[in-house]
């Protein structure tokens, strides 16, 4: 029987919001395979998230928890899943295509021997082949992958292009303890820590963002996105060049290495739309974007957009609304 | 980018030199479009700075950094030769970095014409002690290049200078005022004129280098002009008064000046012909832009006959005037003599300019004259290219005068 | 203190797409070709390291075409001591898979480094597959996204990215260190008209896959049909003129008509 393993990825002690678009897929392909969902989760005092991996349909979870890996050493992770491989055979493993998927899965896959499904929006299966979709040239063109669903096969999933899979309380896993596997030359990567921001805010949630970018022009400038943000009942989202600016803090930040939003309405400010944040809020229902350059890219998958400076429009909307 | 490296293709560099050319056009390229035009519109709001207490100029925030990254970049040894730390390249190459340049600033790209006629004067007349001195310096581009060459009295008339240079020792000490100098207050040499014979005319003229370093305090900043357009140059007016230039700093002969000065500029007015076509490059990309995004009567304006022949002309006309001015710099590489192919080049590629920014403004209608696009600043900075480095009409002056001359032979 | 850079022929930014041609050896055209710009970052972070250490060498080495000589001269231009291209002509090896196959083995052939460095992605195919896939062929650890480096006692300490902060990891060497487009290596160096001459007399090594004693096989995954993504059926609304009070009303005013209320969550 096809079985699919599922590496449930973690951090600050929730599953992580890509895997649980990792697992939509996962769910459907399980369908069209009649494939058992396994997972395997990585870390330290992980068994609530093992046992809430089960309301999202995985049968099985492979629980790695010690203190070996209260931080991340890709060695370590790949050796241990690579003997739980082994021991399980599944016929496809798939990750989210972060910056730790990117990183494990394809070491996996080399060690395997195996070419693999990398950084796909969709994986399908018909007629005993795997079909995956890639962009290129920044999601100007895309290639579709294809592989035979009769060997081991390894994908990783991009963030953006699936809904997260919704829980199902009448629904749980059997959770088994796996020993970690790590061998001596594994050791020549240690982790010496991690510095994260603080979450205060999620912004996943909203259903109304106004987000700032580098054309807000200075942190004072920025409470001006604060304040539309808390006039119009919404969050505050920021792109990148403003999060590294410093003129907001990493909570609000959308795209690549941020946060993947889909709110009703996404009004960017000032954003011009490096394809790294656009990834994290193109699936907004409705995007308006404020911009005193017509040619920004943004505005290319905007609904709506006003050419002008968001300092003088942004008091306008909200005197409007 | 593509334009120029085609026509370069056409010229005749070997391979090896083919492969420099396309390799540092690319490099300028990425400097010129991915740096120096972010600032550009800044650089024109805020100006070139002048503090009348210390008398010190200084260039618009951000401005030098980028100078910076040229001299890391080796870009003002061009030209220089091997021998003084440069890399003995081609006139035509030299040109063509100045139209990148001016693509992304006009305001920037003044350091490399000037700079480019002091290389060019220094090491064609300049002493032994004057090159090994100052080459070096002005490839590495440590010193700017400076031409202090109009006064109040003395325009288009060069003849008519009246600042006075009396010999004393080892030294001349130089007394008068200069007027429209380019980094004046910044740079590190000026090349100039002086009386050295008051009753033989324009025979009684020598050219110098001023070194600020040795004038010191008898040389300085009066004021800068504010300008039509070109704002983030510093453009000075600067007193002399018994302002020492040793002696090693005589170009050519005593009295020799006149002539030697005046066969020079023919090189300069190649790079502001350069200039001119990378102003009207701009212009043109930025109409076409607009005419493709502009939507007017349900169709991008850019479709309508109207503006697309405008553009046709505009294309066509920027394309004839680079050839032009390649050309002449190409035959400069070669060692042909280019007084008047030089002044042909700068008469119709700057008046080009200024009816391209004219255009491009026309074409973005209300938008065009206002200071939010790019066109309404290239409009004022086009301007000045049909005045600086002689007018219009002085080009036709020569070219008229060196045709008939052709004509009787 | 010896690093290999991999560097990446790419069509260029500006360059026409065409689906029919993603690979600089479809064109003929050296215009239409540029270095992959995230490799300028790594050799930007090979360069730094070997001013900042006093020696060593950085080889650049590129799989590629003829049409892929300039990224090979740019790297030198920028500052690499030498570079090596592996002829992709007649065999057109494309699938990551295999490329990290050839990069590991050319790798193996130069025997002696100690770091091998990769840009974070590929501007074409963008599948970042390349510094983990060979990190993993040469059983050597790996951190991709870095940032910062520094040394300490034959280990690389990296700040490498992770979503929301920073990780630090002390890696053995030889490693494998994928860089980012942040942090210490954001901005690459130019090339200069110094090193361009340089780079215009330096001759460029050719190696053949053939001779790197690679076993031949076909990727598990393969590359299929490229295609362009669907138009947009609808287009952007675009309010540009008037003043903001008057753009805002056009705004709001074409929301309403579509039934869509931005007032709902006040």
């Amino acid at each position: 029987m096809a079985k699919i393993l599922i590496i449930l990825e973690n951090a600050k002690g929730k599953i992580v919001g890509l895997t649980k678009e990792c697992l939509t897929v996962v769910q459907k392909l399980a369908g069209e395979l009649e494939a058992e969902v396994e997972g395997v989760i990585l870390g330290q005092d992980i068994g609530s998230l093992a046992q809430e991996a089960g309301t999202y349909g995985v049968k099985k979870v492979y629980k790695v928890d010690d203190a070996q890996f209260s931080g991340i050493n890709i060695l370590y992770h790949t050796r241990t899943i690579e003997a739980l491989i082994k021991e399980t055979n599944p016929t496809l493993v798939i990750g989210g295509a972060s910056l730790y998927g990117q990183e494990l899965v394809p070491r996996l896959a080399a060690r395997f021997d195996k070419a693999m499904f990398a950084s796909v929006k969709s994986l399908t299966f018909d007629d005993d082949e795997y079909e995956g979709i890639h962009p290129l040239f920044e999601e100007k063109l895309f290639i579709s992958m294809e592989g035979s669903a009769g060997e081991l096969t390894f994908a990783t999933i991009l963030g953006g292009n699936n809904p997260e899979a919704e829980p199902d309380d009448g629904l749980s896993a059997e959770v088994v303890d796996f020993s970690p596997v790590i061998q001596d030359s594994d050791k020549r990567e240690s982790f010496v820590e991690e510095t994260i921001a603080k979450v205060s805010v999620d912004i996943t949630k909203a259903k109304l963002l106004v987000s700032g970018g580098r054309g807000v022009g200075s942190a004072e400038k920025f409470a001006v996105i604060t304040e539309a943000a808390k006039a119009l009942g919404g969050e505050v989202g920021a792109s990148r060049a403003a999060v590294d600016a410093g003129w907001v803090v990493y909570d609000h930040e959308i795209g690549q290495t941020g946060k993947t939003v889909t709110p009703d309405f996404y009004i960017a400010c000032g954003i011009s739309g490096a394809i790294q944040h656009l990834v994290g809020m193109r699936n907004s229902k409705t995007i308006i974007v404020i911009n005193t350059d017509e040619e920004a890219p943004i505005i290319e998958m905007a609904h709506y957009a006003i050419i002008g400076d968001l300092h003088e429009v942004l008091p306008e909307l909200m005197k409007s609304v | 980018m593509k334009q120029l490296t085609k026509i370069f293709k056409t010229l005749n560099f070997d391979k090896e030199a083919q492969e420099q050319n396309e390799m540092i056009l690319d490099m300028v390229y990425e400097l010129a479009m991915n740096e120096i035009i972010e600032k550009e519109q800044d650089w024109d709001e805020e100006g070139a700075h002048f503090d009348p207490a210390t008398k010190k100029v200084s260039f618009p925030s951000g401005m030098m950094d980028l100078y910076k990254k040229c001299q890391q970049n080796d870009l003002f040894s061009i030209i220089v030769p091997e021998k003084y730390d440069g890399f003995g390249l081609s006139y035509t190459l030299w040109n063509a970095v100045i139209e990148l340049m001016a693509r992304a600033s006009l305001a920037f790209s003044m350091f490399f014409p000037s700079q480019g006629l002091n290389i060019e004067i220094i090491n064609n007349f300049g002493t032994p002690e004057a090159k090994e001195k100052y080459l070096p310096l002005l490839a590495s581009g440590d010193a700017i290049g400076a031409m202090a060459f109009s006064e109040p009295n003395a325009g288009s008339d060069i003849s008519a200078v009246g600042t006075k240079a009396e010999k004393e020792g080892d030294s001349y000490y130089l007394t008068g005022n200069k007027i429209w100098l380019s980094h004046g207050g910044a740079a590190g040499t000026y090349i100039t004129f002086a009386v050295t014979d008051k009753s033989a005319g324009p025979k009684g003229l020598s050219a110098f280098i001023v070194d600020p370093k040795i004038a010191k305090e008898n040389m300085e900043v009066v004021r800068i002009e504010e300008k039509m357009g070109l704002h983030g140059s510093i453009t000075s007016s600067m007193a002399l008064d018994r302002a020492e230039v040793p002696k090693e700093n005589l170009l050519g002969k005593e009295n020799d000046g006149f002539r030697l000065i005046l066969g020079s500029l023919a090189s300069s007015r190649i790079g502001i012909a350069a200039q001119s076509v990378g102003i009207s490059e701009t212009a043109l990309q930025e109409s076409i832009n607009y005419s493709m995004q502009r939507t007017q009567f349900g169709r991008p304006i850019g479709k309508h006959q109207a503006i697309s022949f405008m553009l046709a002309d505009m294309a066509t006309k920027v394309h004839q005037a680079r050839l032009l001015y390649l050309n002449t710099a190409h035959m400069k590489h070669m060692g042909e003599n280019t007084q008047i192919e030089s002044s042909m080049a700068k008469y119709w590629a700057t008046e080009l300019a200024q009816k391209v920014t004219y255009d491009a403004v026309q074409i973005h209608g209300g938008y065009g004259y206002s200071r939010e696009y790019r066109v309404e600043r290239l409009f004022r900075d086009a301007m000045v290219l049909t005045i600086y480095e002689g007018t219009s009409e002085m080009q036709k002056t020569i070219i008229s005068r060196g045709t008939l001359s052709r004509a009787q032979k | 203190m010896n690093i290999l850079v991999f560097v990446k022929a790419t069509i260029d930014r500006n360059a026409p797409l065409d689906p029919d041609e993603t690979f600089p050896g479809d064109r003929d055209d050296k215009s239409d070709v540029m270095t992959n710009n995230y490799d300028k970052n790594a050799i930007e972070a090979a360069l730094r390291i070997i001013e900042e250490k006093g020696e060593g060498k950085v080889t650049a080495v590129c799989l590629g075409s003829d049409m892929a000589d300039k990224v090979v001269k740019e790297a030198i231009a920028m500052g690499c001591h030498e570079a090596i291209r592996i002829e992709n002509s007649k065999a057109e090896v494309t699938h990551f898979y295999s490329v990290a196959k050839i990069l590991a083995a050319a790798a193996k052939k130069v025997g002696e480094f100690d770091l091998l460095l990769f840009g974070m992605q590929s501007y074409d195919y963008g599948t970042a597959t390349m510094a983990p896939m060979v990190s993993e062929f040469l059983d050597l650890p790996l951190a991709c996204w870095v940032e910062k480096i520094a040394f300490n006692d034959g280990k690389v300490i990296v700040d490498k990215v992770i979503e929301g902060g920073i990780r630090k990891v002390e890696v053995k060497m030889p490693a494998v260190l994928s860089i980012a487009s942040s942090g210490d290596f954001e901005e690459p160096r130019y090339t200069s008209v110094r090193r361009i001459m340089k780079a215009s007399k330096t001759a460029v090594p050719v190696w053949e896959i053939a001779d790197l004693g690679i076993e031949e096989k076909k990727p598990s995954v393969e590359f299929d049909d490229i295609e362009e993504p669907p138009a947009r059926t609808e287009k952007c609304v675009i309010f540009d003129d008037g003043d903001a009070s008057e753009l805002v009303g056009e705004l709001l005013g074409a929301l309403k008509e579509k039934g869509l209320n931005i007032g709902a969550y006040k």
